[in-house]
């Protein structure tokens, strides 16, 4: 009897395997590279400086000022994402300009003893501020979060003409720059930038060409330290081409990092850090091969990582060195396979469930009848 | 000096003028009688009719009542009085006219006259009758006579010298009691105000405005009702919208009421109860659930984990808001043969699965091409489809590229060619999704789907809500595509959650236009 039913239990625990498996999981070799050059790497996890990010949003508080009466907005908080929402409709479009500009007033301090700074305060120039009647209402939205600060105004208007792409950087640069909404260091700053845009694609009537027209251009910036990106951070900017109306302005995840006591005015900046112990490259490939098993389900007929990327997460307290791989998947799919890439985040500092702050578990859902 | 003298021969002038061309005493006359302007208009006598004479009803004593209003429903003579106040002339006389009394300087003939000789002394009463047989037709006629006193002026003309009185020869109005009855059952306008009907039966959409057109139906309105039954049974009563009713020209009432939610689709009759009774019965055929209920189902295919991730990050925060009746494993039958009990039996569906352009896998081995599908209260006749939103959290569902040559408008809206096959937008408000790869990266999807939710409950547009939601989430996916679109029929385009119940359009209707916001 008991023969028989370790017989069983085998069958049972090899078909679960079986099951389990049902597609391959390949680690190319550039992946596998990738894993042993961030297992052999001396790991750090900066500290961020809260205080910058307080001063950010003061700044960016009043700019909003010159189009939103946030006193008088309605506002909703959402405890999900820890902000809260300001929104206000307006008889009047107040045309913000790349070119307007913070007045500087007086200095606050920041931090105690030796490590106090000044930072810079500012008050809004009205005059900078040109106000249009208008006969449909503008809807206008500030969110208000703990690193996440953004202003939107709902205006889709057609362009005539798109902005370069240097043009649109420069002035988004230079917006961002003039009114100190963009810290950067030697070691944090801007990466990659690009423009995307919305458009709206219109139907004209049956047999006739669609009417597709570009309504505004968002500069996006992304951030890099030591010279990897952080895949959470962005600044973002977006204009009405014609008038170059500021319609969007977004600051997400941008945390300075925290300078070392007395580092402050020095030529060389040295941000303060802990020392991360890197995991070994067979348990990091294993942590992988069984992200993309639990990511992948049971129904995929090959999964591969195809390229791994040292990069940064930031969090609301420091930023973690994390790995991103990208993975190929293919599933059984409408006459014949489908191929679909995703992207699997490694945080290389402990444990991934920082990627999801407050989630709790997905529920399953159940079978129709 | 020398012009006060002409102005006194002029008035004295004007005055022998006026007495030359005024008629002497009108009761001595039976032809027009012109009253000049200018006359002075004295009336020293109050005129009074009798309404009442002293007298007893078996024995309750009924005093004479006098005033200067009297309706008489036959033909008899009318008793008068009147009362000197002031100077008065040396005769007078009466005079009845048909109608109001002539204005100063207005020639009118009076129907009768008659001089009542020397009036009585200041203060003093005279009586009089008027033989109103004389002049009044058998029967009555519905009209006012108007009587008046007169006397000689200085000068030959006539002075008014009473006030008027009133005589209306009409009878008691009869009351008639309103007997309702029920001439037609219109079914629900579409946006073009053309009746619905269903197997030439008028069609009445749930939680949309129908009519019920008749005589008497609306003469107590917080009591009238329109009562739907099954065989002898009334299973609802729905009161009439008062802003819905109206007159029409042939007479009759059209009101206008709205189709109970909660019916289930379906033949009844219709009837209408007022405080005077029941009206006769007529078919109409129940349908839709464009039912006043919020309700949202998510799907969710079983070939990765992450997709469960993606709904139930969406419903965590979206169930408090609306009702979620559905959360699912995928199957392709929920989009296809069976939408109507699955996407269809609610207003807003969220799946989540592998795509592809208009094609989404359900579940493992369920794939469903997106224009074989038909979704919303036009995908079937008797437009029980409910759907407004579908969300498709995959890859590429809404690209824009063409398939096979085909553009990627003609796959999910209807064109003259393909008007009689079935499309996604068939009723459907808004389809949302991204226009290509979407990766997960470090939690983009649930946080597009939890910030999805967040937008919808702030009260921004459905369109808006996904297209911001979908690019704040992007940047957790790393550097790549996540492009969202948003493809939605025009006059949806800044419709928010709530409105969910507004018109659904379809091929045809000149509102069918079908629109898409996209991420270049």
């Amino acid at each position: 009897m008991r023969t028989w039913c370790l017989v069983l239990a085998c069958f049972g625990i090899l078909g679960a395997t079986m099951a389990a498996s049902a597609g391959e999981i390949v680690i190319s070799a550039n992946v596998q590279s990738a894993i042993q050059a961030e297992a052999s790497r001396s790991l750090k996890q900066f500290t961020l400086d809260k205080g910058q990010m307080e001063h950010t949003r003061t700044l960016m508080r009043t700019w909003v000022s010159g189009s939103m009466d946030l006193s008088a907005a309605s506002k909703r908080v959402s405890q999900r994402f820890n902000r809260t929402s300001y929104m206000q409709r307006s008889d009047t479009d107040k045309v913000r300009l790349p070119a307007e500009r913070l007045q500087r007033t007086t200095s606050e301090a920041t931090g105690v003893g030796r490590n106090v700074k000044r930072l810079a305060t500012a008050r809004l120039d009205p005059r900078a501020v040109k106000t249009l009647k208008v006969s449909t209402p503008v809807q206008m939205v500030f969110r208000d979060g703990a690193s996440h600060l953004k202003f939107q105004k709902v205006k889709e208007t057609r362009a005539k003409a798109a902005l370069t792409e240097a043009e649109a950087t420069q002035l988004a640069r230079g917006f961002l720059d003039g009114n100190l909404l963009l810290k950067q260091t030697e070691m944090d700053k801007v990466g990659r930038v690009y423009v995307r845009e919305r458009r709206i694609n219109e139907q004209r009537g049956e047999g006739q060409a669609p009417d597709d027209y570009l309504v505004q251009q968002d500069v996006i910036f992304e951030r890099h330290v030591e010279g990897r990106p952080v895949i959470n951070s962005k600044i973002a900017v977006g204009f009405q081409p014609d008038s170059k109306d500021i319609l969007l302005l977004e600051h997400f995840n941008w945390t300075p990092l925290q300078q070392q006591e007395g580092a402050e005015g020095s030529e060389a900046m040295t941000p303060r850090f802990q020392p991360v112990a890197a995991p070994a490259a067979a348990q990091l490939r294993a942590r992988v091969e069984a992200k993309i098993q639990e990511t992948s389900g049971q129904n995929f007929t090959k999964a591969e990582a195809v390229k791994a990327v040292p990069a940064w997460f930031q969090t609301e307290d420091s930023l973690l060195p994390v790995l991103v791989v990208e993975v190929k998947v293919t599933v059984p799919g409408r006459g014949g396979q489908i191929s679909e890439s995703y992207l699997e985040v490694l945080n290389l500092a402990g444990s991934d469930d920082v990627f999801f702050p407050g989630r709790t578990a997905p529920e399953a859902p159940t079978a129709a009848r | 000096m020398r012009s006060a003298v002409r102005r006194a021969l002029l008035i004295s002038v004007a005055v022998g003028f006026a007495g030359l061309l005024a008629p002497g005493p009108a009761a001595a006359r039976t032809g027009t009688i012109a009253v000049p302007r200018g006359v002075v208009v004295l009336k020293p006598f109050a005129l009074e009719i009798q309404i009442t004479r002293d007298h007893w009803q078996k024995d309750i004593h009924i005093p004479e009542r006098w005033g200067t209003e009297l309706r008489i429903e036959e033909r008899k003579s009318v008793h008068f009085g009147f009362k000197q106040r002031a100077g008065a002339p040396a005769t007078v006389s009466y005079q009845v006219f048909i109608g109001r009394l002539p204005k100063t300087g207005e020639i009118a003939r009076p129907v009768a006259s008659g001089s009542l000789g020397k009036p009585p002394g200041l203060n003093n009463t005279r009586e009089f009758d008027i033989d109103f047989t004389k002049f009044l037709p058998a029967q009555p006629n519905g009209r006012t006579y108007h009587v008046r006193l007169v006397g000689p002026a200085d000068g030959g003309g006539i002075t008014v010298c009473s006030n008027g009185v009133v005589v209306s020869y009409k009878q008691q109005d009869v009351t008639v009691f309103p007997s309702p009855s029920l001439t037609r059952v219109v079914g629900t306008a579409d946006p073009y105000g053309k009746e619905l009907k269903w197997d030439q039966k008028p069609l009445l959409m749930s939680a949309h405005i129908f009519r019920v057109e008749g005589t008497d139906l609306y003469e107590v309105p917080a009591e009238t009702v329109v009562q739907f039954l099954k065989g002898s049974q009334v299973v609802k009563e729905v009161h009439p919208v008062a802003a819905q009713t109206q007159t029409l020209p042939s007479g009759e009432v059209s009101l206008g009421a709205t189709t109970p939610s909660t019916l289930d689709p379906g033949l009844y009759m219709v009837r209408v109860k007022t405080s005077w009774g029941v009206t006769g019965q007529a078919p109409a055929y129940v349908s839709g659930r464009e039912d006043a209920d919020h309700q949202f189902v998510g799907y969710v295919s079983n070939e990765e984990d992450r997709f469960v991730g993606y709904v139930c990050g969406f419903r965590d925060e979206f169930k408090g808001t609306w009702s979620n009746p559905q959360y699912y494993w995928g199957e392709a039958r929920f989009l296809g043969a069976d939408h109507l009990t699955f996407a269809d039996s609610a207003d807003l569906a969220y799946i989540a699965g592998h795509g592809a352009p208009s094609y989404i896998k359900m579940s493992a081995g369920q794939g469903c091409w997106l224009p074989d599908t038909a979704l919303g209260s036009h995908s079937t006749l008797d437009h029980t489809g409910d759907l407004e939103y579908i969300v498709f959290h995959s890859c590429s569902v809404l690209s824009l590229a063409d398939v096979d040559g085909v553009p990627w408008r003609e796959r999910w809206a209807h064109t003259y060619a393909t008007r009689n096959d079935p499309r996604p937008f068939s009723g459907l408000h808004v389809a949302m999704g991204f226009r290509t790869t979407h990766h997960n990266g470090a939690g983009a999807g649930r946080w597009a789907a939890d910030e999805f939710a967040e937008n919808l409950e702030e009260g921004h547009s459905v369109r808006y809500s996904w297209y911001e939601a979908a690019e704040d989430a992007r940047y957790l996916a790393g550097w790549t595509d996540n492009k969202p679109a948003v493809f939605y029929l025009r006059p949806h385009k800044y419709e928010k959650a709530g409105q969910h119940n507004s018109t659904d359009f379809k091929y045809g209707d000149a509102d069918y236009l079908l629109d898409a916001y996209y991420m270049k």
